[in-house]
């Protein structure tokens, strides 16, 4: 079947409601993501559930073994026992397996950045982090010019943060 | 007429409950089903000391309950309140609930995530429920380390739930609609956009008695309240179309429409024997009826508590049960 704008292969087939009049559509990946601007290649797990987890982890894609597939230091978890059970086993394990969980979780969610709220005390801390960051930058750009009370004033300063971050 | 107009109008009716709940997890412990006994009871009375150390918590008049000290008619009546989870009493050795005086917030300690917040409105208001669990969730962070990752969110035991951590759903009965082939198309659509239909009870099962609970997939990605917003608008569109066959039943129907909730009344006023899924069935029917004003003399209200009563699981079907079932309705109808 052809693709009905640019007559390639049509491997892309929707079918649609118009004005009540059920249409459908034959296309190929690159024009209907052009027109639509989102494919499903593969079915998306009916339910976002730990049962649609372990359904997706029987595709090679995302469950394929890899050298050095390492167990998570903090509770020992193995990648297999995530395939198998669909759940992670401690906070650690998402930065250990890092590389191989956000391709599931890009799939789960179309997205994987959190957008949404943050904890307070996070929010502190991170905005401690950015704060000794710009001192720091404006510390090294001080002595550059030679601005050295500037500069000894910006290092006290850093130590004072940097004393807050550690309490 | 007209009042029948306004009642059809009126979704209130529809909608039976709005909740949220916000999966949390205590930095640096591994997740409830990967942890030893021992982190299990710290994590339950980390919890607890975080709640009842908080005074500006005190208005909730939370009371702590492990899963171990629950005898088997209170687990059967907190999980047809939907305050605590199947999921929950299979960790008896650690898992616990913290409810509040109004039974509306509820906190699960080691269910599949350290802390599943949960809050619950009557009707359609999930904006309500979002900013309580928001700021009890507030409240209890003064007092625990989350595990949060800048990028990822708040880190849950299954990726599926990663990022806001936020359940949203609302309980719809929507009889009309379930006798129609519309509600799979319902439950199509709904699926295309990241949200599922459900029913009572959760992933898996049946919709008894025609309730159904919508709510969002997609944790990630999205602000709670952007995840809010999309759930409200496709679930007044639901309501709507509910309304709609209503009145497409009503004007075009209306003799078998009666017949059928008439039918129903008359077998639960008089049936000496009724399992569970026969009983929330009809009982759907006249709730219908009630609610397009057909049935008269019940009171909304009333009839949902009985059908709350009705719907409590767990135990195995017996004649006992059965028997005791069908006198508890016949004597509400008579």
């Amino acid at each position: 079947m052809e693709c009905e704008i640019c007559k390639a292969k049509a491997t892309v087939h929707i079918t649609r409601m118009e004005n009540g009049v059920k249409r459908e559509m034959h296309l190929c990946e690159k024009c209907a993501k052009e027109k639509f601007g989102f494919i499903f290649k593969v079915k998306i797990p009916s339910n976002n559930t730990m049962k649609g987890i372990i359904e997706l982890m029987k595709d090679e894609t995302y469950s394929a073994k890899t050298e050095n597939d390492t167990s998570c230091p903090e509770c020992g978890m193995s990648f297999l026992e995530f395939s198998e059970t669909g759940r992670i086993g401690c906070p650690a394990c998402y930065s250990h397996f890092n590389e191989r969980v956000r391709p599931i979780i890009q799939r789960l969610h179309r997205n994987d950045r959190h957008v949404g709220k943050v904890p307070g005390k996070y929010e502190e801390r991170h905005h401690l982090e950015n704060t000794i960051d710009r001192c720091r930058m404006e510390m090294d750009k001080a002595v550059k010019n030679e601005e050295f009370e500037r500069a000894a004033e910006l290092r006290d300063q850093i130590k004072r943060l940097e004393e807050m971050q550690a309490n | 007429m007209e009042k029948q107009d306004k009642h059809l109008n009126d979704s209130g009716n529809i909608a039976l409950s709005s909740r949220i709940r916000l999966a949390r997890n205590i930095s640096g412990i591994p997740f409830p089903w990967k942890m030893d006994e021992e982190r299990g009871l710290f994590v339950a009375e980390s919890v607890r000391e975080a709640v009842d150390s908080n005074g500006e918590l005190d208005k909730y008049g939370f009371g702590f309950k492990f899963v171990f000290d629950m005898d088997e008619d209170e687990k059967d009546d907190l999980l047809a309140n939907h305050l605590i989870s199947i999921d929950l009493i299979k960790n008896p050795k650690t898992g616990g609930i913290l409810i509040s005086s109004g039974k509306t917030v509820s906190i699960l300690v080691n269910e599949e995530d350290h802390l599943r917040i949960q809050t619950v409105v009557k009707g359609f208001n999930l904006e309500d429920a979002w900013r309580e669990a928001d700021s009890v969730d507030d409240l209890i962070e003064e007092n625990l380390d989350y595990a949060f990752d800048g990028n990822y969110g708040y880190l849950t035991a299954c990726p599926s739930n990663i990022g806001t951590g936020m359940r949203a759903s609302v309980m719809l009965h929507l009889p009309a609609l379930a006798s129609t082939k519309y509600i799979k198309r319902v439950f199509d659509i709904t699926n295309t956009i990241g949200l599922t239909v459900r029913g009572l009870y959760g992933e898996g099962t049946e919709a008894e008695g025609d309730i159904y609970q919508i709510s969002n997939q997609i944790t990630t990605g999205r602000t709670e309240l952007e995840i809010i917003g999309d759930l409200e608008r496709i679930t007044k569109q639901v309501m709507d179309k509910e309304i709609k066959t209503r009145e497409y039943l009503m004007a075009k129907q209306r003799t078998r429409t009666e017949d059928v909730i008439f039918r129903a009344l008359g077998i639960l006023s008089s049936a000496r024997l009724i399992n569970r899924p026969e009983s929330m069935k009809l009982l759907s029917r006249v709730r219908l009826g009630v609610d397009l004003e057909l049935v008269g003399g019940v009171e909304m209200n009333d009839l949902d508590v009985l059908i709350k009563d009705m719907q409590i699981a767990g135990k195995g079907e017996t004649v006992d049960s059965a028997e005791k079932r069908a006198s508890t309705i016949r004597e509400f109808f008579n």
